[in-house]
């Protein structure tokens, strides 16, 4: 059974009178332990679909069910990363990190060892001290990473996550995240981009979504093995395999 | 030579244009502090050279003798005063801050009570200083009440300001935790609204020393205001003007450890 499965969602927004479709009768599945890519172009409703997924936002019509309950509010077992690094400007990297648990009133010490492993995955084990304006973009986006992962979340969804950083920053922190799955540190995950070539190294599959309608069109099965490396990008069934995609997205504009 | 004076006045151009840190400083304390200097000095010339009696307009130096002369007891009533100042300050902050968390917390609250508040702010609270003096008597209570209610409104608006200024990344990152509205609060609302809370209680402090000396103008038995009051009744307007000079020292204080500790804190809580 999917771990997270979405029938005929639909999301409209009713702002001054005039309804706004968000999102147009949205069918999809997530097993447990897949990594999940939602790809469209902006302002297609994908964020939209993984507000809804978090419990942020609610649904106008149709069906969540996450782990086998419908879907009411925010879970506790879901780790949440936005474009922006959101984290608080006067608590250290530590307590960044070590916020969720601080929120849900477990006890700090052991999750203060896994703070410290996460810190230490991502490069960041000598900033714990340091507070949020002494670090870079990226650095920023790590230890957001970390906050996801601090209470060993079994979902964790992202929300353009990187489309902040400039390119080469952004290289480097999809390897870090393909480095961290495949450490096993993350387990199911669904990740929202605009990027091809960012959805087709991460996921283990890609859903395609249109604007109009606003919905999903394709489910496309990434067929490379793990664990992966980097140098993948470089091989030719990558690339075919992003021109596919690019070409499916430029086919649905058009239609 | 000419050659060589070229590049030295460029260089004093440049520093002229840039001062330093120093400089900048120096320049902030003694423009102002120059300016008074001079204004003191015309005003003791004026009144030496015109002979304005000394009930109507005492010189500078008069006063400073009032000052120096009366100094103890100045201190003193001065002293009681601020003392006065400082709790009702921070009374102020904590019915500002407590309603403003109300408010926050609960919607019904919010929408019942605030637009009340707005109302009673535009009553003039000056008015109300006597029937403080029936409801608490003529002791201090009388004047803190007074203090308290007219200056807790600049504490409940800043703290509404800075609570609804939060984020709306940081609020939906706390929704997506799970985090309840008391812990959205503590942990992100109200260290965020500390800056704006420090501006509040900046307006507060005026209002305060405000609501006390008159107070005090209305009813007391010590105190700058009954000083002042009892100075102007002997026509001692030196001595009047020496409580002033003491009062506004005295403010200028709690002003300024008002503004040391918005500094600390912005400097703590973001770089």
């Amino acid at each position: 059974m999917a771990f997270i499965r979405g029938d005929g969602l639909r999301k409209v927004y009713d702002p001054d009178g005039k309804a706004v479709e968000a999102l147009h009768n949205v069918n999809f599945s997530v097993e447990k332990g897949e990594f999940v890519s939602i790809l469209g172009p902006s302002g297609c409703g994908k964020s939209t679909l993984l507000m809804i997924c978090g419990g942020l936002e609610e649904i106008s019509d149709g069906l969540l069910m996450v782990a086998g309950t419908p879907m009411t509010g925010p879970r506790r077992d879901m780790g949440v990363m936005f474009q922006d690094p959101t984290l608080l400007p006067w608590k250290t990297v530590m307590e960044n990190v070590l916020f969720p648990a601080r929120i849900a009133r477990i006890p700090i010490e052991p999750v203060e060892h896994r703070a410290r492993a996460l810190l230490q995955s991502v490069g960041l084990e000598a900033f714990e001290g340091h507070r949020p304006h002494q670090l870079s973009g990226g650095m920023r986006q790590r230890v957001s990473i970390c906050r996801a992962l601090v209470n060993d979340p079994s979902i964790l969804l992202m929300d353009e996550p990187f489309s902040a950083l400039d390119a080469i920053t952004r290289d480097q922190m999809n390897v870090l995240l393909l480095d961290l799955w495949q450490q096993q540190l993350a387990r199911t995950a669904l990740f929202i981009t605009h990027s091809i070539r960012e959805a087709v190294l991460l996921s283990d599959r890609i859903l395609v979504m249109t604007k109009r309608p606003a919905t999903i069109v394709e489910d496309v099965v990434v067929p490379f093995s793990r664990p992966r490396s980097p140098e993948l990008a470089e091989k030719m069934e990558f690339n075919q395999l992003c021109g596919r995609l690019r070409g499916m997205i430029e086919h649905s504009h058009v239609g | 030579m000419s050659a060589d004076a070229f590049p030295t006045g460029v260089v004093e151009l440049g520093a002229g244009r840039r001062p330093g840190f120093m400089r900048r400083h120096a320049d902030a304390t003694f423009l102002p502090v120059g300016f008074v200097v001079i204004c003191v000095a015309g005003l003791e010339i004026l009144a030496r050279t015109l002979a304005v009696p000394e009930v109507l307009f005492p010189s500078p130096s008069r006063v400073l003798t009032a000052l120096a002369v009366h100094a103890p007891a100045l201190c003193y009533h001065a002293a009681l005063t601020m003392a006065q100042v400082a709790v009702a300050l921070f009374i102020s902050l904590a019915i500002g801050i407590a309603l403003a968390t109300a408010f926050t917390l609960s919607r019904v609250i919010n929408d019942m009570f605030a637009p009340l508040f707005v109302v009673l702010q535009i009553i003039p609270k000056i008015a109300l200083a006597p029937l403080f003096v029936v409801w608490f008597g003529t002791g201090a209570l009388s004047h803190l009440g007074f203090a308290v209610c007219l200056s807790f409104f600049p504490v409940l608006a800043a703290a509404r300001a800075g609570f609804e200024e939060t984020s709306a990344d940081a609020a939906r990152l706390c929704r997506a935790l799970g985090a309840s509205r008391w812990q959205t609060l503590f942990h992100v609302k109200l260290p965020m609204a500390l800056p704006q809370l420090f501006v509040g209680a900046k307006v507060s402090t005026t209002l305060c020393i405000i609501g006390v000396v008159l107070g005090e103008f209305v009813s007391a038995r010590a105190g700058i205001g009954w000083y002042i009051v009892q100075a102007a009744a002997l026509s001692q307007t030196a001595n009047i003007l020496a409580a002033l000079v003491v009062l506004s020292l005295f403010g200028l204080s709690i002003y300024g450890m008002v503004s040391v500790g918005e500094i600390l804190v912005r400097r703590r809580m973001f770089g």
